[in-house]
C-alpha cells in the first residue's frame, strides 16, 4: 500500500491528538513551592555565571586569580620588588565600556557597539556592527546573529563551551563520540575535522590575548541526505544546514576550551560581505578568564 | 497571553507568574508529553521549564513573545529529561493473531505502534519541530523563532522527521512473509 504525503501527515496529526492535555495540579503546586527559592536573573546581576554553571576548573581558576590579585596587592603595598622576572602570561583585555548581553533564550536587536556576555563561563567581549541581534541558545552557547535581506538564514557568531562531537553527523539520535574527545585544543580540532562528510581546512595557529589555539574552516556537505549535527555542548548537539561554512577558532582558556564559530552560507548573494562581517566580529574578540 | 501578567511576573510578582503558569501549563505539558512520549518525564520537563521561565523572565525583552520564548525553554527542558531516558523500554501491545491484517482497526493500531517506534528514533530536535508544527499548528517561521534556528533548518528537520515517520508506516504496510508467499 502506498501512502501520499497527505496520508502520512493526516495519520501523524491524528496520532499526535492522543495524549494528555492537562497539567496535574501537583506540578503547579511544586512550581509554586519553589518560586521563593528560585531567584530571577536580571540584567544587572553580573555575577550570575559564577555558580552554578562554573565547573571545577573554572572555580579553581577564579580562586587562583583572587590569590594572585591578593599577592599582587600585598607586593604593591609593600614597595617595589627587585630581580623578579615573571613568566609571560596571557593578557586578558576586557573592554571597559562593553554592554552586557543577557540572556540565553531571548532575542532582541543590538545597537552597533561592544558587548560582553556576563553569564558565559568565560570573559568575552566583542564588537558588532548595526543590524545584528542577540540569539543565544543557552549559557554555554551564546550567539549574535544577522539576517541578510531576502534570506531565510541567519549568519551568526557563537561562543561555545564544547565538550564533545557527535559520533555520526547523520544520526538523528545525537549519540556522542565514545570515548569522548580528549581535553586539548588539538584533540577537539582533530575530532571536528574528522566529522564524516565535512571538509576541513588545515588548522593554523592562533593567539588571542595571549591564549593559544587553532583556527580553521569547516564546510558542511551540500547534499548530505540527512539533518547534520557536529559538536556538542552540555546542552545539545549543534545542527548545521547543508553547505553551511563555519569559521572556527578553538582556544585554551586556562584549561577550558572556548570555541568561536562564525557560520554563513556561501550560496547567499552577499556571502563575501557576510564572511567579512563575521571575520571582523571574530577579530574584535577580547578574552579574559 | 496577557502581556500585563508577563510584565508583572518579570517584576517578581509570584502571583502573576502563577496565573501565567496556570494559563500556559496545559499547553506546555501537552507539547512536552508529545515530544517525550512519557507522562512522568513530561511532568518533570514542564516543571523545570516553568521554573526556568520564572528565573529568566526578566531577560525577555518583548512580553508579546512570551509564548514562542516559553517553547524554547520547554524544549531545552525536554532535552534534559530526554537524556535521563536514553534507553527505550519496549512497549508491548497484544495484536489479534488470527484476524485478517487488513481491518481498519488493526491498521490503526499498527500505524500507531509504528509511529510510536519511528518517533522515538527521532532526536528531540526533530520531535519538537513535528509537534510544534503538526500539533500546535505553528507556521514554520514561528517554529524557527521558538527554537532559535533558521527557518531553513526547521524545514530540513521537518522533512527528515516526516520521512522517518513515513518509513515507519511503510514498514507496517509491507506484506508479511505469509502474505507474500500466497
Amino acid at each position: 500500500m502506498s501512502r501520499t504525503d497527505r496520508d502520512v501527515t493526516r495519520v501523524v496529526e491524528s496520532w499526535l491528538e492522543d495524549g494528555v492535555t492537562q497539567l496535574p495540579d501537583r506540578v503547579l503546586d511544586a512550581v509554586e513551592r519553589q518560586l521563593p527559592t528560585t531567584h530571577q536573573r536580571r540584567l544587572s546581576w553580573r555575577l550570575a555565571w559564577v555558580t552554578p554553571f562554573m565547573n571545577r576548573t573554572l572555580r579553581f581558576a577564579l580562586a587562583a586569580s583572587v590569590l594572585v590579585a591578593l599577592i599582587w596587592g600585598i607586593s604593591v603595598l609593600s614597595g617595589p620588588s627587585v630581580g623578579r622576572h615573571p613568566e609571560p602570561t596571557p593578557t586578558p583585555a576586557p573592554h571597559p565600556s562593553a554592554s552586557p548581553i543577557s540572556h540565553p533564550g531571548a532575542t532582541w536587536p543590538l545597537d552597533a557597539g561592544t558587548y560582553s556576555l556576563p553569564e558565559f563561563p568565560l570573559g568575552v567581549t566583542f564588537t558588532v556592527p548595526a543590524g545584528w541581534h542577540s540569539c543565544s541558545d543557552s549559557l554555554v552557547e551564546q550567539s549574535v546573529c544577522h539576517r541578510p535581506a531576502d534570506s531565510v538564514f541567519d549568519v551568526r557568531v557563537s561562543f561555545l563551551i564544547v565538550e564533545n562531537v557527535v559520533a555520526d553527523p547523520c544520526s538523528p539520535g545525537d549519540e556522542p563520540l565514545d570515548p569522548p574527545v580528549g581535553p586539548s585544543v588539538d584533540n577537539l580540532v582533530a575530532a571536528i575535522s574528522s566529522l564524516e562528510g565535512f571538509e576541513p581546512s588545515a588548522p593554523l595557529d592562533l593567539t588571542v590575548n595571549g591564549y593559544r589555539g587553532k583556527r580553521f574552516t569547516l564546510t558542511a556537505p551540500s547534499d548530505p541526505g540527512c539533518d547534520l549535527k557536529t559538536w556538542m555542548t552540555a546542552e545539545r548537539a549543534n545542527s548545521v544546514s547543508p553547505g553551511e561554512v563555519n569559521l572556527l577558532q578553538v582556544l585554551d582558556i586556562g584549561g577550558t576550551r572556548l570555541v568561536i564559530a562564525g557560520a554563513y552560507y556561501p550560496e547567499e548573494p552577499a556571502a563575501v560581505d557576510l564572511r567579512a562581517a563575521l571575520e571582523q566580529i571574530m577579530a574584535s574578540v577580547q578574552i579574559s578568564q | 497571553m496577557d502581556t500585563d501578567l508577563v510584565t508583572r511576573a518579570q517584576g517578581g510578582d509570584e502571583g502573576a507568574f502563577m496565573s501565567l503558569a496556570v494559563a500556559a501549563g496545559d499547553r506546555l505539558h501537552a507539547v512536552a508529553h508529545r515530544i517525550l512520549r512519557d507522562t512522568d518525564l513530561a511532568e518533570d520537563a514542564t516543571q523545570q521549564a516553568l521554573l526556568a521561565i520564572w528565573r529568566d523572565l526578566p531577560q525577555l525583552r518583548d512580553p508579546a513573545r512570551f509564548e514562542a520564548w516559553s517553547y524554547r525553554l520547554l524544549v531545552r527542558a525536554c532535552y534534559a529529561e530526554g537524556r535521563k531516558a536514553r534507553a527505550w523500554s519496549p512497549n508491548l501491545r497484544l495484536l489479534p493473531a488470527d484476524e485478517p491484517m487488513a481491518t481498519d482497526a488493526t491498521h490503526t493500531v499498527l500505524d500507531r505502534d509504528q509511529l510510536e517506534r519511528g518517533f522515538r528514533r527521532l532526536s528531540i530536535d526533530h520531535r519538537a519541530v513535528v509537534v510544534l508544527h503538526h500539533y500546535q499548528d505553528l507556521p514554520l517561521s514561528e517554529v524557527a523563532e521558538a527554537l532559535g534556528v533558521p527557518e531553513g533548518t526547521v524545514r530540513s528537520r521537518l522533512h527528515y522527521a516526516m520521512r522517518g515517520l513515513r518509513a515507519a508506516l511503510d514498514a507496517d504496510a509491507r506484506p508479511t512473509t505469509r502474505e507474500a508467499a500466497q
